[in-house]
């Protein structure tokens, strides 16, 4: 293979050798002010030849690759401009003046940054699990993913964001711990991360070799910002409710020194949900020197400070109890909404690069950076005393309504009406924690029976990498990257308030005593406000990955080839001896390493430059993130057994249509993921997990090994101009994304370690296959219409569709254990019946989605100063609707399935989110 | 590479291939049980349609036999040879013939328990099985099990105890099972075992 590619090349080269010297050369404008514009990117699709105006707004290319070629200018804010050429070796090129139109309904990015910021409830993950990679892009299709089906959770291809890379100035934002980008740690910088750049799927990239979902590339250059101040406030009904931003670019100076800054702070003292409170303060600074005309230095500083009160999933007896708004992590205190989860991100970036032009056609970026700070998620903990949680199973109806007699050998149904009439009445006048009971609780006892803690996660992570970019000849682009990552990432658990209650003892209450103590080098210690306690560790990683890519382009056909290889180093090293894991809890584990290479390809045809053919496909293995490879990571530094690298194929052809009149792409796409493992914690009832006591009832992490995702559909997304003012779009998604076969589970029960006991249990198989993949709805359908007037205010409306949303399934409840009495050396329940047992395992499908959206905006232009607004209203309709759910693992057998089943109204059942109601979203600004 | 055009078409049939191989099945897969083949919980003994003579319920040493009890909605066999008068009491409670070629695991559990055993040397359970008893417990071959049986100690009287699971591999056509119970009238030997819920699965 190498062979060949090498001959190839040196083919190619002495093709193309005696090619003549020409240029393809252009000035752009501002078409509104006529004023030249600096760092607009041109480029010919499919090679590495690109150039940015110069600040009298000229560019060059030289030495264009001939044939029939497609020329972009891209400007962020403005207009995307196409010609499409036919370039011979003859003679130059000139454009003469090109003029961009600002892009009035680029503001619709502004309002979009909310929905990315939505925990999905993961309290264990720092990260969000939301949409991957949404933000504005000019693809219609993605245009439609991010605007319209974003709110309801749509997820490109059924991906998770892990499977996408974001880039800021060339480094990945995607953590180690789990894979998935913070989107918190640039939240409310919208203005100064709007350059950005969209790839979809494994089409090559300048950064990497990437996941099969594509990658989101930030570019926060000095030089790069928009030049002038921005200032904007907005106003909104969502997580915040307002926001003001600050934003200048200074351009380029004569002595070639670029800065730009930019500061926001976004507020609300109840968000959209319950109790959701929300303060974010968020600030950048980038500083560009230009040396000479070959090299340039930029640094880039980002430090958002994030802190929200988090909203819960409910059960639908809560949400008809209490409404879809409810949330039961807050209570009063002193006159206020106090939340008991808190999420408070604080993770400073720096980033410093150096842009080197070697030549012509040769670029080398090479970028250091480093994040450091912690992620933190409170919650309240109790050592004795009872659940503050006012959605505690024994304080709702449904405890009593689902009441059985279990003497007998089956058990019968009896409910007590009395007292879940009571527990209603209960619950509706205390459905919120009740933080005075809880001091009164600590002040009798003298000690903490209840105490607020946070999980803590404080990172360290040094990033650098080289991008090398050459056209080597009018055929042939390469492309090479090496980056190295390094992170020390301390976990921990720290004793935020002690709600009055003196001092807490650092043991595990629900263990016997000889292994009750979380470090046996420090036994009893009395924790205080502000110590670390219960677990401590640091994971150490290394992770190395080089690229390297050839692009290849003969006029009507290009191709691609792209090759990855990538080294993971793992490592646990406990600060604390816990006494189940006296042996591997503390001191430095073993090292865990991974290799892993991909292999990428794909090629273009064009038709003419108005019809093209892509096609593209990508494989490659991935070392399991840092979460799914540790069985308890936070006390032990035992690993997942059989841990093995997850792999991924990915695969799309598209028709993309560019007429005057009509853009559009219709493709599709298939991806399948093998060998991937996944990682929960609950609270387990009803396990069979064989020990010599009588309880089955414990705190376990669930680990689903082996699992497969097949993911396919076909996606279609249309610009239609319809007159000069009226532009129609069109998008829809018509997928399938399932489990393509059964996996393994394992649980990890720690409790077991009492009894001399592995932790580990065996479940074998769980029968997942054919059941659908989860968080995202599978079909998507969005129609739009846009008037813009030429005196630059502009209207759109769009309705969408969204169906095939399924909950997320819990793969415990479909192992064998599923049949088996608790206790009974494997017997099954005698009162089986499949029929029955096969409606309690059936997925349930959630309601259909049907969302309307307006939005509209104007600006002016006076004595050279820009005003203007932008308002949406999203969900007009104010539809109520589910984005998703999870099966609770609880209740993990037919019997207790059932019992939960009886009155209709279930204690366990699935816990809901839900999405929001109609919300509006205004924003006024002002650049000079 | 003129011809390289082609991988289009190839791909266009690959894709609309693989879609039809890969067209939504809706059907899962249920979990796999072994369904239980026979069981005796005892419960008719509480409205009186237990039918005991399908068993052997004999005493091999003195007068006690095994009888049936109940507590709480919960019904369950006892011996006891608890003011029996007899030094030695040994009786038996063998279950009718089951065959075990339909059970999937091939496994048998069971529950035990006991109140007031003080000395199990002397006052003990046993538990056997047989594949040629035809009436007699003295003229057929009997194999001993070993299976978790009740906690010893005041603190543990009348709580059943699971056996955890016994296997069946060995057996085929017809087992019968048979719980023999020892003690006597003295009283460190006079305490009672329970037994519940047999299961064959």
């Amino acid at each position: 293979m190498k062979k060949l590619l090498l001959s190839t090349l040196l083919v190619l080269f002495t093709v193309t050798a005696w090619a003549q010297s020409t240029a393809l050369r252009g000035v752009v404008v501002d078409a509104k002010t006529q004023q030249p514009l600096f760092n607009v990117t041109a480029n010919l699709s499919n090679t590495n030849l690109s150039a940015t105006t110069n600040q009298q707004g000229e560019f060059e290319i030289a030495n264009p690759t001939s044939g029939n070629q497609v020329l972009y200018i891209n400007f962020t804010g403005y207009v995307q401009k196409r010609f499409t050429l036919d370039i011979t070796t003859e003679a130059d090129i000139d454009l003469g003046t090109i003029y961009l139109e600002e892009d009035l309904t680029s503001e619709q990015q502004l309002s979009l940054i909310t929905l990315t910021e939505n925990d999905l409830g993961d309290d264990n993950s720092g990260s969000e699990t939301t949409s991957g990679l949404l933000q504005a892009s000019r693809d219609p299709f993605r245009q439609a993913a991010a605007f319209n089906w974003g709110q309801a959770r749509f997820r490109i291809r059924g991906l998770d964001n892990e499977y996408g890379n974001i880039f800021i100035n060339g480094i990945s934002m995607n953590k180690i711990f789990d894979g998935r980008p913070q989107f918190s740690n640039w939240g409310g910088l919208n203005d100064a991360t709007r350059n950005q750049e969209f790839i979809n799927g494994s089409i090559p990239n300048d950064y990497t070799f990437g996941g099969i979902l594509g990658i989101q590339a930030i570019n926060t250059r000095a030089s790069f910002m928009r030049t002038g101040t921005r200032v904007s406030l907005s106003g909104a009904n969502t997580n915040y409710s307002g926001r003001g931003m600050i934003t200048y670019g200074s351009g380029m100076n004569k002595n070639g020194w670029a800065y730009a800054g930019s500061a926001s702070y976004r507020m609300a003292k109840d968000g959209f949900f319950d109790g959701t409170d929300y303060d974010a303060k968020s600030f950048f600074l980038a500083v560009e020197k230009k040396i000479n005309s070959n090299h340039s230095l930029n640094l880039s500083a980002i430090y958002a400070q994030n802190s929200r009160g988090k909203n819960g999933p409910n059960t639908q007896e809560v949400v008809d109890l209490k409404g879809y708004k409810y949330n039961s992590y807050w209570g009063w205190q002193d006159g206020k909404k106090r939340n008991s989860r808190d999420k408070d991100v604080e993770e400073p970036i720096f980033i410093l690069s150096h842009y080197w032009d070697i030549s012509e056609k040769s670029t080398l970026n090479t970028n250091v950076s480093y994040q450091f700070g912690k992620i933190s998620n409170s919650r309240l903990e109790t050592n004795g005393a009872n659940n503050p949680d006012p959605t505690y199973y024994k304080n709702l109806p449904s405890y009593y309504l689902n009441f059985h007699n279990t003497d007998g050998s089956t058990p019968i149904w009896t409910p007590d009406f009395k007292n879940a009439e009571r527990n209603r009445e209960d619950f509706l006048a205390n459905s919120q924690i009740n933080w005075d009971r809880l001091y009164l609780q600590n002040a009798n006892k003298g000690y903490a029976v209840n105490a607020l803690y946070a999980d803590v996660m404080q990172d360290n992570q040094l990033t650098a990498n080289t991008l090398f970019n050459t056209q080597i000849s009018n055929v042939v682009g390469f492309n090479a990257g090496l980056t190295y990552r390094n992170l020390r990432s301390e976990s921990y658990q720290e004793m935020l308030d002690l709600l009055g209650g003196g001092y807490l003892i650092d043991n595990d209450t629900f263990l016997k005593e000889e292994f009750s103590a979380s470090d046996l080098n420090n036994p009893n210690r009395r924790i205080y406000e502000g110590d670390k306690y219960g677990y401590n560790y640091i994971m150490h990683a290394n992770v190395v990955d080089l690229f390297t890519q050839f692009q290849f382009n003969f006029g009507k056909f290009d191709f691609y080839l792209g090759q990855n290889a990538s080294y993971t180093e793992y490592q646990r090293e406990g600060l604390y001896k816990n006494a189940l894991y006296a042996d591997s809890s503390f001191g430095k584990g073993q090292k865990i390493s991974f290799e892993n290479y991909g292999l990428k390809g794909g090629a273009t045809y064009k038709l003419t430059g108005q019809h093209v053919f892509n096609f593209n496909a990508s494989y490659y293995t991935q070392a399991p993130s840092i979460r799914n490879s540790y069985s308890n990571v936070r006390i032990s530094d035992a690993t997942v057994n059989g841990l093995t690298d997850e792999k991924v194929f990915g695969s799309d052809i598209n028709y993309i249509i560019r007429t005057p009149k009509l853009k559009g792409r219709v493709g599709a796409y298939f991806n399948e993921i093998k060998d991937a493992t996944r990682t929960s914690f609950f609270y387990a009832d009803g396990i069979d997990i064989e020990m010599d006591d009588e309880t089955s009832s414990d705190f376990v992490a669930e680990i689903t090994r082996g699992i497969s995702k097949q993911s396919m559909g076909i996606e279609l997304g249309a610009e239609y101009q319809a007159t000069k003012t009226i532009k129609l779009t069109a998008a829809a998604n018509y997928g399938q994304a399932i489990y393509s076969d059964n996996a393994d589970v394992y649980l990890n029960v720690d409790g077991r370690r009492e009894n001399g006991l592995s932790p580990m249990v065996n479940y074998g198989t769980s029968y997942i296959k054919n059941y659908r993949v989860a968080g995202t709805p599978q079909q998507a359908y969005s129609l739009g219409i846009e008037y813009r007037d030429p005196n630059y205010w502009w209207i759109g409306a769009n309705a969408n569709f969204l169906t095939d949303i399924y909950l997320d399934i819990s793969p415990l409840l479909r192992t064998n254990n599923f049949f088996n009495e608790p206790g009974q050396g494997g017997a099954a329940f005698n009162d089986v019946d499949t029929n029955v047992a096969r409606n309690l395992l059936k997925q349930e499908k959630l309601d259909d989605i049907f969302l309307v959206n307006l939005q509209g905006g104007k600006s002016w232009r006076i004595n050279g100063k820009t005003f203007g607004f932008f308002a949406s209203v999203n969900n007009v309709l104010g539809l109520e609707y589910k984005t998703g759910g999870f099966e609770q693992a609880r209740n993990a057998n037919y019997r207790e399935l059932l019992m939960d089943h009886a009155s209709g109204s279930r204690t366990f059942g699935p816990k809901y989110f839900y999405g929001f109601g109609r919300t509006y979203f205004l924003n006024l600004y002002i650049n000079f | 590479m003129k011809k390289l055009k082609y991988i289009f078409p190839v791909a266009v049939l690959t894709f609309a291939s693989i879609f039809t191989a890969c067209s939504p099945e809706d059907e899962q897969d249920l979990p796999t049980y072994s369904p239980t083949i026979y069981i005796e919980d005892f419960q008719k003994v509480i409205d009186g349609t237990f039918n005991e003579s399908l068993f052997t319920n004999v005493a091999e040493s003195g007068t006690k036999k095994w009888f049936s009890n109940s507590y709480q909605g919960n019904a369950y066999y006892e011996f006891s040879p608890f003011n029996s008068n007899e030094t030695l009491n040994v009786a038996w409670f063998v279950t009718p013939a089951i065959n075990v070629d339909t059970a999937v695991k091939k496994r048998l559990t069971f529950q035990t328990a006991q109140h007031h055993v003080v000395n199990v040397e002397k006052n003990f359970l046993e538990v056997l099985i047989s594949t040629d008893f035809t009436g007699d417990v003295n003229t057929a071959t009997w194999k001993s099990v070993t299976f978790t049986g009740p906690k010893i100690g005041s603190g543990f009287n009348y709580d059943f105890f699971n056996s955890g699971a016994v296997s069946l591999q060995e057996y085929s056509g017809n087992i019968y099972i048979a719980f023999k119970a020892t003690g006597g009238t003295a009283s460190a030997n006079a305490g009672a075992y329970m037994i519940d819920n047999i299961k064959v699965f």
